[in-house]
């Protein structure tokens, strides 16, 4: 543990070298070939994401940067689903900024440095590179969220978006503090002076019950700003706006790499930080949170699809839905928990939200990519209105979008409803544990859920295909974002037909996930 | 530096009363630096603040956090407070516009709530909590916050926090010169 | 009159109450931002705070990192203040309400 180990740490090294050449590059590039280097940044990642495919699960945890970065099961899979979203980002910006043309190579680059935050978030091991990581990721997506600097709409999104995003920060930095000054120490796992292997959970659970009562705060607090990150309820109020004013491509890397990286960083706090509850001891705190986050899971949910019923914009929309589904996320989280409290090790509600983020990348990125598709040339506005009539006018594009929707509304035997179907399940297995019966209720309220969003979301549907279109204007769609959405399409309806290697894949990353 | 400081804190009372100006200082200047309409008087205010906060970290013996903050904080970030506020030439917020929205009052309770909540776990835990701070002046494994005591592990155990803050300093720059810059 | 941490930690919660309060009530996007930092500021006091009492140096040094971050926020914020700024001559938050629904 106390070595640099570099080897490790290859994928972060070659996205910040690739950061900085995409940068450097657009020095030299003439005007017109700047474009390009969107390209260059899919091209790049594409050979990143190669690299992590064929990189074997690992079967021990192994660190590096003296014990504050973690290899582990969970870490490659989620890096996984950061390289793939950020090839499809650069694929839909690249249509994107020709249209809205400026400052190519830095939104790449800040793109790139973004995901090198997200990988960093996903071997996390320690709070203060969870700190430094995550703010990483923030700080570049404020940026990109105003990157349409002479759009108003552009701009109100990034003031709200730094607002809360800040707000965020010091509510997790105070409980960062009070977890510190319960337990001395920021490291999740280190060498003991004893050469021993010490786990902070442990630490936690030996604590005498005044200290307990400070490292309670510290959670809750750090979860609250958390909490702003994932957007869940009460914390969602800065998502439909930043969600409707950022530019398209940025709305859709937010909607899938920021809230991944807060839920890895939820579940890293609690498998390794949150203790373990032994049989028979006494330790209210995690009972405690298991209540505290099945409320927030449940307000969750229902805000999220409730709300999105009367909108009239797309981007608004998916900003609602995506609260629905950080709701949904938000029942395996509230399933470890009970798991936890119960003194088990089983941690399927970690699979399930490693499978959902996986589906759910593929889902939401041919939702935008289609949006991205449609709205060349005019301006960057989604009435749903506009949409009508969209099956006649182009046919592939419409298809493409019915199958996204209906699987984020979670159609069988679409990828999004067996993400939602594991969730479920997970919620349910935890409810048979002693005094954990009542989580039926919120198993129950996520398949309710279900119904609700099939509505706003066939909604949608029915005014591509029954309305009649509002102008004869042709859609081109530009071969490589049309090669993109398809894929992704093609990989959803494959996720849900064939779930074996799928479903392997994310079980595989339960065998490192504790220390 | 350290010694003269240490005599001071150490001698009867002088750490209490050390601790309770600078507290006094800071809380009154940051409450006056939300109450101000002026946006140049609200950053005065915040220096002083930020002044008095490196007075408490001085009673808790940790001088160099201390210079810290009077250069970066007080120094470097005022100014380009200032700077920005002189740029855009702001003088008042609307003052007709000073009647409180509905959505502050939600913003007090939920500060005091949070305020509340503080001091409840601070009571829950004050047995824990019962060890009085110049009691610990002059313990041998305290009193180190010079320079190397923060240097040596910063470049050793928690380099990489430090590698990735430099990754999250150039994008702050990238973006600052992208979101500014008049063409690009 | 004997001090103890939790005196400090008092001080942190007062401070950052009053930044969250600023962040609500003023509409002024320079204060509220410097209410943010108000907030980081107190999360710094409860490290420093803490770190006195465990006697080692990690809260210390995250308030190096803290301070780091906390001013990169400050320079893309201004940023972005000045680019809405230039659009519409206004960093009055209650002026931003395009968006609703």
């Amino acid at each position: 543990m106390d070595a640099m180990n570099l080897h490790l740490m290859l994928p972060e090294i070659y996205l910040v070298l690739l950061g900085l050449v995409i940068l450097i590059a657009d020095l030299y590039l003439a005007p017109e070939k700047r474009f390009n280097l969107g390209w260059w940044t899919a091209g790049g990642l594409s050979v990143l994401a190669v690299w992590l495919f064929a990189t074997p699960t690992p079967e021990t945890v192994e660190f590096a940067g003296f014990g504050l970065y973690r290899a582990d099961g969970f870490a490659l899979f989620m890096k996984k689903v950061f390289a793939l979203t950020g090839i499809l980002v650069a694929v839909m910006s690249t249509g994107y900024l020709k249209r809205y043309g400026r400052g190519p190579g830095e939104f790449f680059s800040l793109v790139i440095f973004a995901l090198t935050g997200m990988f960093m978030v996903a071997s996390v091991n320690d709070f203060m590179s969870l700190f430094v990581s995550l703010e990483l990721v923030t700080l570049c997506l404020f940026i990109l969220a105003a990157y349409r600097r002479h759009d108003k709409l552009s701009g109100e999104a990034g003031i709200k978006y730094i607002i809360v995003g800040a707000m965020a920060a010091g509510l997790m930095l105070f409980g960062m503090a009070f977890i510190y000054g319960a337990t001395g120490e920021v490291r999740f796992t280190y060498m003991g002076a004893d050469g021993q292997l010490v786990l902070l959970s442990q630490t936690v659970a030996n604590l005498e019950s005044g200290w307990q009562m400070t490292a309670l705060f510290g959670f809750t607090v750090l979860l609250v700003g958390l909490g702003f990150k994932v957007a869940a309820v009460p914390f969602h109020v800065w998502v439909p706006d930043v969600y409707q004013g950022a530019p398209t491509p940025v709305t859709a890397f937010l909607s899938v790499g920021s809230k991944a990286a807060g839920f890895i960083l939820i579940i890293r706090v609690i498998t390794l930080v949150v203790p373990t509850i032994a049989p028979g001891a006494d330790l209210a705190l995690v009972d405690q949170l298991v209540k505290l986050f099945a409320l927030i899971a449940g307000l969750t949910l229902f805000y999220g699809n409730l709300a999105a019923i009367p909108q009239k914009n797309l981007k608004r929309l998916m900003g609602f839905s995506s609260i629905g589904h950080a709701g949904y996320l938000l029942l395996g989280i509230v399933a470890v928990l009970a798991m936890k409290a119960a003194g088990e090790e089983t941690m399927n509600g970690v699979s399930a939200i490693a499978f959902y983020l996986f589906a759910y990348v593929f889902t939401n990125m041919a939702m935008f990519i289609g949006m991205v598709i449609f709205t060349q040339g005019s301006e960057d506005s989604h009435a749903i209105d506009d949409y009508a009539g969209l099956g006649k006018r182009a046919p592939l594009l419409a298809l493409c979008m019915t199958i996204a929707l209906l699987s984020l509304a979670g159609v069988p035997p679409l990828a999004g409803f067996f993400g939602k179907f594991y969730l479920i399940s997970s919620i349910v297995e935890a409810a048979r544990l002693d005094g954990y019966g009542w989580l039926l209720v919120l198993a129950a309220a996520g398949a309710v859920n279900v119904v609700i969003s099939m509505y706003y979301y066939l909604c949608v549907v029915k005014r591509m295909y029954m309305l009649e279109p509002t102008s004869d204007e042709p859609i081109h769609l530009p071969p490589p974002a049309k090669i993109a959405m398809v894929a992704c399409i093609v990989l959803v309806v494959v996720i849900g037909i064939f779930q074996g290697p799928f479903v392997q894949m994310a079980t595989g990353v339960l065998a490192t996930l504790g220390f | 530096m350290e010694p003269i400081f240490h005599d001071l804190l150490a001698a009867g009372g002088g750490h209490a009363v050390a601790f309770y100006a600078c507290s006094a200082v800071t809380i009154a200047a940051a409450i006056l630096m939300v109450m101000k309409k002026n946006p140049v008087a609200s950053v005065m205010w915040l220096v002083l603040s930020f002044i008095g906060l490196a007075g408490i970290y001085v009673t808790l013996q940790s001088y160099f956090i201390a210079v810290i903050q009077v250069l970066v904080y007080a120094g470097a970030i005022m100014v380009l407070f200032l700077f920005v506020i002189m740029l855009l030439n702001l003088r008042r917020e609307d003052i007709a516009k000073m009647e409180l929205p509905k959505v502050p009052f939600a913003g007090v309770i939920a500060a005091i709530l949070f305020f509340v909540s503080v001091f409840l776990v601070i009571k829950a835990s004050t047995p824990a909590f019962e060890k009085p701070v110049d009691a610990l002046l002059g313990e041998p494994a305290l009193a180190g916050d010079s320079v190397r005591a923060i240097g040596i592990p910063l470049f050793s155990q928690w380099l990489l926090p430090f590698e990735i803050t430099s990754v999250l300093l150039l994008a702050a720059i990238v973006g600052a010169v992208a979101l500014t810059k008049k063409k690009l | 009159m004997e001090i103890h941490i939790a005196h400090y930690l008092i001080v942190a919660g007062i401070l950052f109450s009053i930044g969250l309060v600023g962040v609500v009530v003023r509409r002024n996007a320079i204060v509220v931002l410097m209410c943010l930092e108000l907030m980081l500021n107190a999360a710094n006091l409860v490290f420093v705070a803490f770190a006195r009492m465990h006697g080692n140096m990690q809260g210390r040094i995250f308030v190096f990192f803290a301070i780091t971050v906390a001013a990169a926020e400050a320079a893309v914020m201004l940023a972005i203040i000045i680019a809405v700024y230039r659009q519409r001559e206004t960093v009055n938050t209650d002026d931003m309400d395009i968006m609703q629904g």
